[in-house]
């Protein structure tokens, strides 16, 4: 790695475990409204999601909006700076997987694989509606106000669910122990679908990128 | 050396005749140092270009000499040539013009003298 | 050594803003670039910077292509006017945490002069940027051109907002670094006078072209002010270039300018000569547009 993207990857780094942490501490929060309402634990698989999925979504706006701009008229190339959000979305995305991988198996191994491969899916594709929605806020088109709002709520009521789950195993885990693996073949390639047409808009979008 | 600068002349004539000055008035002597160009370029808040391109004027003139890896110093005799140089712009600056506005007003040679007998008594 | 802009078209959307500009900056000089409000100044300085991209041309430092080159890149910053709008990113950060961005990502910055800098400019250190005032936030992007040590540095007003004592004391920071490094350094100002002096070059952008790039002294030398009659003025500034007449009367004024080594020649006529100002000579070629 260059001197240039250590440089960059460094302070994004520590950009986005700000961002992280933010969400972190709303998810604790929850777990402790919970606790003292319900007498009982939110589901923790669910809320990793909202704390990993919530940020990544959030950085689609954040990303077009301050960190492209900042690093640009800092002199980094656009080619550079696409690469570093990348290692960036994808060092989170692995980092989410494997802590909920850790809660999943030895809470319920029976939808491990699964569970794993519907959360998967999911963060891809808030990963790529994210950055389309970024790219459209960026460049003051409506819609990407209208996908912002969609994505929020999406990953609201996803995470939602959690809190209305029985003792852990609730809706949730229910359905992922119904759910095909036909239609998870589904789920999992729009999410992908989703995700390159997000990446291929962003890269093509961010040579463009203006520094207003 | 403080003095300002004005939109008359160019920059750098202005230091050029602002170091002629001090060396006139001894406040710079024969064989000493001048400020650089850096220093007179950050203390009149100028481009050091123009700052050098008023140094290299007296240069020319015979006026300062460069010491290599020291800086610039006065040339013995500089004053000598300073005054000389002065009075022949006195006589253009003053001497002429003073004479041209006569002959528009119609004053005449023996007149003219009178006044600067006169002038001078004060 | 040079950074040179070749032949540079920037439209947005269907208005031109930059026309066919060419311009080329040699290294260790101070340039001063002035132009009328939407001229085009800050689009060129980021299009120079490579922040934007060209619709049509090229930017080449040393005969390298500068987009997309990080080695180019390196060389340049281009310190921006900080703009408070929503959407806006660094007024959203701290001073501090803006300086700690800039101390991260800009690969030759000088810490220790920006320190110093944040200390002379007595700037609280804990304020958002966006809570500052016009002037505060002029010191910050001073403080970040300054410290950036690029060898090419632009900077867009960055006299805004600042108070006379602030503004001298800017230019003296600048002629500092600059006799110490020798690095380029382009400045956009609409305070022309002040700053006249410090520029050993200056640069007319008139509707996203340059009118004109030449030695500052050399400029003030060769464009004078004459008045008078009017059949004498009329008389000496025929087939020369002039502009800017003003008429009273039986009297005339205009600016002339004379070609670089050319002796004004009265031609025997009464008429007062005059010297102009930088701003003068702005105006005069800048503002109505009256060849002769």
């Amino acid at each position: 790695m260059s001197e240039e993207t250590k440089r960059l990857l460094k302070y994004d780094l520590l950009c986005a475990l700000k961002d992280i942490l933010i969400f972190v501490l709303i998810a604790l929060g929850v777990q402790l409204w919970c606790h003292y309402m319900y007498k009982r634990m939110a589901n923790m698989v669910f809320l990793a999601d909202f704390a990993i999925g919530m940020p990544l979504f959030a950085w689609g706006g954040k990303d077009w909006l301050v960190q492209i701009r900042l690093y640009v008229s800092t002199g980094i190339t656009r080619k550079r700076i696409f690469r570093v959000l990348i290692m960036r979305k994808l060092l989170v995305i692995l980092a989410g997987i494997f802590i909920e991988a850790a809660m999943i198996f030895i809470n319920y191994p029976e939808i491990g694989i699964k569970f794993m491969a519907v959360s998967g899916f999911f963060l891809l594709f808030v990963w790529g509606f994210g950055d389309i929605a970024g790219v459209l806020v960026y460049q003051r088109k409506k819609l990407g106000q209208i996908f912002l709002i969609i994505g929020y709520m999406m990953i609201g009521m996803l995470s939602a669910g959690s809190f209305f789950s029985e003792n852990q195993v609730g809706f949730w885990v229910v359905f992922l122990a119904e759910i095909t693996p036909e239609t998870i073949a589904v789920i999992g390639v729009l999410a992908v679908a989703v995700f390159a047409g997000g990446i291929c808009f962003a890269k093509k979008q961010i040579r463009n990128y203006m520094v207003y | 050396m403080k003095e300002v600068l004005n939109q008359e002349k160019s920059i750098y004539i202005q230091i050029a005749e602002m170091i002629e000055n001090d060396i006139l008035r001894d406040v710079i002597l024969e064989e000493e140092r001048v400020p650089s160009t850096n220093e007179l370029a950050k203390l009149y808040v100028i481009n050091p270009a123009t700052a050098a391109k008023g140094i290299n004027l007296l240069v020319d003139k015979g006026i300062l000499y460069k010491k290599r890896g020291v800086g610039m110093f006065v040339e013995s005799g500089a004053k000598e040539k300073i005054k000389a140089g002065r009075k022949a712009e006195f006589y253009e600056r003053f001497v002429i013009s003073l004479l041209k506005e006569a002959k528009s007003l119609g004053i005449g040679k023996a007149e003219l003298i009178g006044m600067i007998e006169k002038a001078e008594e004060k | 050594m040079s950074l040179e802009l070749k032949n540079i078209t920037k439209c947005y959307g269907k208005k031109t803003v930059l026309n066919g500009l060419d311009l080329t900056l040699e290294e260790g000089k101070i340039y001063g670039l002035v132009g009328r409000n939407g001229a085009g100044k800050t689009t060129m300085l980021s299009i120079a910077s490579a922040q934007n991209p060209t619709t049509k041309g090229e930017i080449m430092l040393d005969g390298e292509t500068v987009w997309e080159n990080q080695k180019c890149l390196n060389q340049i910053c281009f310190s921006r006017e900080i703009v408070n709008s929503a959407d806006n990113v660094s007024s959203a950060l701290k001073v501090k945490e803006y300086l700690r961005m800039a101390q991260m990502l800009f690969p030759y910055w000088d810490k220790e002069m920006a320190d110093r800098l944040v200390e002379e400019f007595e700037l609280d250190e804990k304020q958002k940027i966006m809570k500052l005032s016009k002037g505060m936030q002029s010191m910050i992007t001073i403080i970040v051109a300054l410290a950036s040590k690029a060898k090419y540095t632009f900077l867009d007003e960055p006299a805004a907002g600042l108070d006379v004592v602030a503004r001298e004391n800017f230019y003296r920071l600048l002629l500092d670094e600059y006799s110490e490094s020798g690095r380029t350094f382009v400045i956009s100002t609409h305070i022309i006078e002040e700053a006249a002096d410090v520029f050993e070059e200056v640069i007319f952008l008139n509707k996203g072209t340059i009118m004109l790039k030449e030695n500052t002294e050399e400029l003030l030398s060769r464009c004078i002010h004459i008045s008078g009659k009017a059949e004498d003025v009329d008389d000496i500034i025929k087939g020369k270039r002039a502009f800017h007449q003003e008429k009273m009367g039986r009297s005339k004024g205009i600016t002339l300018m004379l070609d670089g080594g050319e002796i004004f020649d009265k031609k025997g006529r009464d008429v007062e000569v005059s010297p102009l100002s930088l701003q003068d000579v702005f105006v005069a070629l800048c503002g109505r547009e009256e060849k002769l």
